[in-house]
Parts: structure tokens; sequence; C-alpha cells
């Protein structure tokens, strides 16, 4: 292919990953719309998403050129208009139609990317959409806008839906607010952003409208319109933490509340039970009162640990005996009945991943669109359920892993083609529940991780002598290193300045791991695994000295009964053999500066934490058992020493300090590497 | 010096078509804007000869990105071209009332773009 098809090529190709995208985001909503409790009146918002989706396929193959797929998009906009302007109601016959409509749509792309055109039998589908739209529109009752008391300006502004809209809200008695905000120009999409969020947990969006504002140079000033059922103090409280000004719309002529009339209002009852119903199955709660509540179980627990610890006390003070066995039963009974509450709580807070791994579809489609590759990219997994407060959590890092690949890991078309692989580069995004983890991956088929270019630039950045040798293994590490990016040139894609280091601090800031496979020409894979959730921890309360420290034991692996002679020094470093592998491992005792007590050099324990490459054994003088604990913060004095996590309150009420075990693993490795530098 | 344009559109397609027509005239530099807000970022930027700007888009409407820039000191003297379909009628009425110096409806040719841009800033 010379240079000249290949720019002719180009808007072909990107029509069809356009093209994809949308009926992808159309499928997405109708299955949203299939499955929600009701299916025949959904959210205004998934039928404008799916107009807006059909409406872009038409524009964009009405400019190429491909009649078939313009018209049939053209004929299902008509109807999926009349249905977002409320002329035509939703039935199950239309659902139908609109998923066969989307399948024919798919072909029809599928065609265009095969065969170079879109020649394919629409009619009976044609007809049958034609056939809905001839039915008489239904006739809802017009609402006298003018009279509002609103800004002259927003009426001028509203598109003929969002005027629709505005109706449909006052038809159905919702209030009406303004809401004016001012913002500073870096900033605005961000805070905005925020607050819709919170104006979707109770009512609809209905515009938003920028203007310059008072600092035209600094600042913008926007007007959302809003539509909810709820009153004034509801959305006056919602909104309080952000700076706003809202103000309720209301008509302008005193004692004339028009709203909908009674007996329209009856009528609107009696015809759609079904979706006065579905509003009370579901609750949208703020996170921050399940934080509340959760908070309160954790202490509970605590309360359950003291009565256990009191009990077994009590057991062996005589004449007590019966009241303690009483008492443990109680405990015990205590015990199950909070383990279901805290269970249901956590049941409540999590989220499958389907949306994150949405959003980093679409920015590896964009991403891939902007680098000029092809990819495709694979989902699985995503009902796959994490705290709501997690997935948050860990969307920057996975978005980063993610543009690795499509920058670093996926090579172009012409570097495939060469070196024997398919056309079209793969990214395989993937979760699966673990026991109590879950385990996200991302996998590319792309050229690996060139270990000697990351040896060539650790070496030109300073990070490793010249004449070290350096394994798989280090190299992957070295990724991971502060201020290292294989990048040659600082790319629009992954060149922002964070680098992988960050990715794993953050990730070890949610007690979680990240681990890379990589096979150079073949591919790498990045495992994720992280902890379902992350309030209340299993520990293993160990002693080291004469402190107690807890270890959560999600980041343990085994333990070990070792004596002294296990204890093996290797390039200046301690180690043990774990089976067929050296394990490094860290006194506590000098990790912390505590002085260590006489051990008995026969039986020492160590306990094995982290994971794939990065394993490491504590050395503790005991292991006291497992308990579960709530993590407290240290407060901020404190909050800065490496390797703490928390503080904890076993159930003799005595405060142990929580292990941070990713830190400790980090620092014992960086400290490593400098030894052996030095 | 060339002229400025910027395209605010949120299909990539499109964008990168209008771009590539204008781009075909010789003499102008296309900025695009892949939604509304994007597009009241770059405004403070660079100083823009025109925006072009497609109507029905997912944050704020083309409307609204009309009515901003028409009421704003500082931009208020660019002129705008709205993008439109068949189906808009009140939504190009509108446009036009709010300011926008054209319009143009989608599907369009090469030349009719070209011929509307270079009426306006030719």
């Amino acid at each position: 292919m010379n240079m000249k098809d290949k720019k002719k090529d180009e808007p072909y190709i990107e029509f069809i990953a356009e093209a994809e995208e949308i009926l992808e985001v159309i499928t997405k909503n109708l299955l949203t719309m299939e499955e929600s409790q009701d299916r025949l009146s959904p959210h205004p918002d998934i039928i404008n998403a799916i107009f807006r989706g059909v409406h872009t396929l038409k524009g964009i193959a009405g400019m190429m050129g491909f009649n078939t797929i313009t018209e049939l998009s053209h004929t299902l906009e008509s109807l999926l208009d009349s249905m977002r302007m409320g002329r035509l109601t939703l039935t199950s016959v239309v659902i139908k139609l609109l998923f066969e409509s989307t399948d024919m749509l798919r072909k029809l792309v599928e065609k265009v990317s095969k065969d170079g055109n879109d020649n394919i039998d629409t009619s009976r589908l044609l007809s049958d959409i034609e056939n809905l739209l001839k039915k008489k529109p239904e006739e809802s009752a017009a609402h006298k806008l003018e009279e509002l008391d609103l800004d002259a300006n927003v009426l001028k502004v509203l598109t003929e839906y969002e005027n629709h809209r505005l109706e449909e809200n006052l038809r159905l008695g919702s209030n009406i607010f303004e809401i004016t905000a001012g913002f500073s120009l870096e900033t605005f999409d961000k805070d905005l952003n925020q607050i819709n969020s919170m104006v979707s947990g109770f009512g609809e969006v209905i515009t938003t409208l920028p203007s310059s504002g008072a600092s035209p140079d600094i600042g913008i000033e926007f007007k959302l319109i809003i539509g909810t059922k709820e009153d004034l103090n509801y959305v006056t409280s919602v909104l309080s933490g952000t700076n706003v000004k809202i103000r309720e719309i209301k008509y302008q002529r005193k004692n004339e509340k028009i709203k909908t009339g009674g007996e329209h209002e009856e009528a609107q009852a009696s015809e759609s039970p079904s979706s006065v119903k579905s509003l009370s199955m579901t609750v949208r709660v703020n996170i921050s009162r399940l934080d509340r509540l959760l908070n309160i179980v954790g202490e509970l627990v605590l309360n359950k640990a003291v009565i256990t610890h009191i009990s077994k006390n009590l057991r062996v003070i005589e004449g007590f005996s019966e009241w303690a066995i009483e008492l443990e039963k109680a405990a015990r009974t205590l015990d199950k009945k909070l383990n279901e509450l805290q269970e249901g709580l956590m049941e409540v807070r999590m989220v499958p991943l389907n949306n994150l791994f949405d959003r980093l579809t679409r920015m590896a489609r964009k991403l891939s669109r902007e680098s000029g590759k092809i990819i495709d990219i694979r989902i699985f997994g995503e009902e796959t359920e994490l705290d709501r407060l997690m997935i948050e959590e860990i969307a920057d890092p996975l978005m980063h892993i993610v543009r690795n690949s499509v920058d670093h890991g996926i090579e172009t078309q012409e570097e495939r083609i060469k070196s024997g692989k398919k056309e079209i580069g793969t990214i395989k995004l993937s979760a699966m529940q673990r026991g109590s983890h879950v385990v996200i991956e991302v996998e590319d088929d792309g050229s690996g991780i060139n270990i000697k270019r990351v040896k060539d630039i650790a070496v030109e950045k300073g990070l490793i002598a010249p004449n070290s040798s350096l394994t798989e293994k280090d190299a992957i590490d070295l990724l991971f290193t502060p201020g290292f990016s294989t990048s040659k040139v600082v790319t629009e894609v992954s060149g922002r300045g964070v680098g992988l280091d960050v990715v794993r601090k953050n990730l070890i800031k949610l007690n979680g791991m990240v681990d890379v496979e990589t096979k150079e020409r073949v591919g790498t894979k990045f495992i994720i695994t992280l902890p379902i959730t992350l309030m209340i921890l299993k520990a293993l309360i160990v002693q080291v000295a004469d402190d107690i420290f807890a270890l959560p034991i999600n980041s343990v692996s085994e333990s070990l009964m070792i004596t002294k002679r296990d204890i093996q020094t290797v390039e200046g470093r301690e180690v043990v053999q774990l089976r067929d592998k050296t394990l490094p491992i860290l006194r506590l005792e000098d990790a912390f500066g505590m002085k260590s007590k006489d051990v008995n050099p026969d039986s020492m324990y160590v306990v094995v934490v982290g994971s794939g490459s990065r394993k490491i054994g504590f050395v503790v003088d005991a292991l006291l058992g497992q308990q579960e604990i709530v993590i407290k913060s240290l407060g901020k004095i404190l909050s800065g020493i490496q390797g703490i996590a928390g503080a904890t309150e076993l159930g003799n009420r005595k405060t142990v300090l929580v292990l941070d075990v990713g830190a400790l693993i980090e620092e014992s490795v960086q400290e490593y590497k400098e030894e052996v530098k030095g | 010096m060339s002229k400025k344009i910027l395209v605010v559109e949120d299909s990539s397609t499109m964008r990168s078509m209008i771009a590539a027509i204008i781009e075909e005239m010789g003499d102008f530099v296309v900025t695009e804007a892949g939604s509304g807000f994007e597009a009241l970022k770059m405004l403070p930027t660079e100083k823009f000869d025109l925006i072009i700007t497609d109507i029905n888009m997912p944050d704020i409407n083309g409307l609204e990105v009309v009515n901003f820039v028409k009421t704003h000191p500082n931009y208020k003297k660019i002129p705008l071209i709205i993008i439109t379909t068949e189906r808009s009628e009140e939504d190009r009425k509108k446009g036009i009332a709010l300011g926008a110096s054209e319009y143009i409806t989608k599907p369009f040719k090469h030349d009719e773009l070209q011929t509307v841009v270079r009426r306006i800033i030719g």
C-alpha cells in the first residue's frame, strides 16, 4: 500500500472504528433498557443516547456515501425521535425492532469493512419501522414555557429535544430549578461534572447553559436547568457542599399554578402503574451514609471481641464458668449476625466493573485511532463486582496500563505484518473473583517488554550500573521505578508524566498488588490483584520483640518455621530457601529499629507476603493468631511513618499497629537496589 | 497569516472530514474540539477567525456554543457556522436568531462547505 492509498483509506478506517463504537453504545443502552424493571418507560437519557448514536451514524455514513446505512439510520432516527419527543410509546414490538435494526446496522458496517460497500437488502426492516411510524402520534399536553419564570436566554438556546424534556418534566409534575455557578476556565468541566452527577442522583439535567459571567477572562458561569420530584430544601441540602445558587422556577402569574391538571395526572397514573412501582424498587444512597453504617459495624466487631475476651477470662474463675459459656454462646450468635450485617452492607457497596471497563474500552479505541493502530478490545468478566470506592481508585491506574498497552505494547500495522502477526492487535481486559480478591488483567498481544531496551534506558538514566546483568524480573522491577519511561518520544498517548511507579503506589495503597508477565514479540500481561473490600480485614497477629503487630491476611501467602541455620546470605542479603526459590527476608525488628530479644534460634517464624515477583518473608518471633480487625488511621502526625498502614484495637482493648505490607516490600527492594548499585 | 478555524463536533470521523475539507482550501488552520466543553476551553488559548459547530452534542449543545460566543465580550465578533440536519429546522432557526452567520445541512458536499467558509472569511 503506498502512501497515497493509505491517506485515502484513513476516513474509511476511522468511519468503521467510530461506527463500531456507536453500535456498541447503542447495544449497551438497549441492553440496559431491556434489563431494567421499567423497560417500557426507560430513563429519557437512554433513549436520547440511542438517538444520538443513530443520528451521528447517519451523519457520517451520509458523508461517506454509504446509502443503505444512511437510509436505515435515517428511518430508525425518525422512530427514536418520535420516542424521545413522546410521540410514540415504547412497546415490546418497538424494542424488538430496535434490536433488529442494530444487528442489521452492524452487518452493514461489517460489509463495508470487508467489501467496501453496504449493499444488503433492508427493505423489510424499513417497512416495519415505517408502519410503526404511521400510527397516529399521541397527543401531549402543551405547556406554556414562556410563562415560566425563566431567563429569556434559556428558552432561546434549548434544542427541540430539551424543550420537550422541560415540557415533559412539567407534565409529570416535577419541580424545575435553576442552578447557577461560576467556575475557573481550567477546571469547569470537572466541577460541572461533579454537580451533574449529584443532580442525576435525584433528577434530570435538562440543559447546561454557559455564559461569560462576571470575569470573562478567567472564569465562566453556568446555568443548569434541572427537573426533579424533590423540593427546594432537598436540592439545597444535597448541593450544600458546592458553591451554587439555586432558584426554583415557577409560573409567573400568581394563583395559576398550571402544572398538570388533576384529571390528567390521574389518567397518567392509571396508564403506567409500572413506572410508579419501579420508582420505589431502587434507592440511590450517598456512599458516605453507607460508610457510616459500616463504621458502626466495625466498632461492633470490636465490642464483640471484647465480650469474647471477657468470657475467656471468666471461664477460669471459679463459679463463673457457666456464665462464661452462656456469654460465649451469645457472643457467637452476635458474631454470626454481625457477619451477615457486614456482608449485607458490603454487598450494597458492590458495583459491577462494566462501567469502568466501558470507559477503558472507549479510551483505548480513541487512543488507538489517534495513534493509527487498529486494536480489537475484548472484555471478559465485566459483571465482576468490586467495592464502589475501590472502582474509583483503580480507574486511573488501569487507564494508565491500558494507555501503555496501546502506546508501547501493540505495534503499528506494518510492524505486525512484518513479524507475521495478525494485522489487528488485541487488548484483553478481564476480571474475575478469586476468593476474597478480584483479579483484573490487561493483556496485549504486542511486542512485549524489550529487556535490552529497558536496560539501556535504565543505564542512561543512571538507575543501574552499565555492567550489571538484568533478569526479566529485574527489568520489570525497573519499569516500576520512579522516573522510568521506555518511550523514546513523549507521545500524546502516555507521555503524561506519570509512570508505572505511581500506578503501583496507588494499588498498594488499596492493599492491592500488580504483577507483570511478558514475552518478547508475544505480548504483555498486567495482573492486578485487589481485595474486594477495604474496610474490615482478617489479620494475622504477630509478635516481634516485645511488640505486637497485625498483618492483613490477604497479603500473606504462608508462614514457615525455620531455624537460624536455614538463613543464608546471598549478595549481602539474608534469604531462606522456599521450595525451589530463594526468598529474601526482612527482620521486622531491624526495619523498625527495635531492640531484638534473644530468640530461640531453633524456632523462628517467617511470614511470606507479597505475590509474584515481589515475595518477601518477614521474620517474626511468634504467631499469635488470626483476628478480624478494623483499620483506623493514625492521625496526621503519625501518618507519615513508612511501613505502617494504621492502627487497630484488639479484643483486649490493646492498640496495635497494622503493617503496610506493600510499603515494606517496596522499601526493602529499594534498599537492596541501592546497596547493589552503590 | 493563515486564518484559524475551530471545528466543534463530537463525531471524530465528521470532525476530521470537515478539517480535511477546509485544509484542502489551503490558507486555513483547523483546530478540532470534540465537545462543547473542549471548545470553551480552547477559546481563550487562540484567536479564532471562525467557529464551525455541530448542534447535537453531549455536554452543551451547539446553540449554547453560539449563544456563549455571541454574548461574550471577548469573542462576540467571531462568526459561526452551525451544522444542522434536515430534521432540526427549529434548531436551525434558533441558531441563526442567536447570531450564527450561516448553517450547513448534513450531508454536505466539499464545495458547499468551502463556499460557505469562503463567503464568511474568504
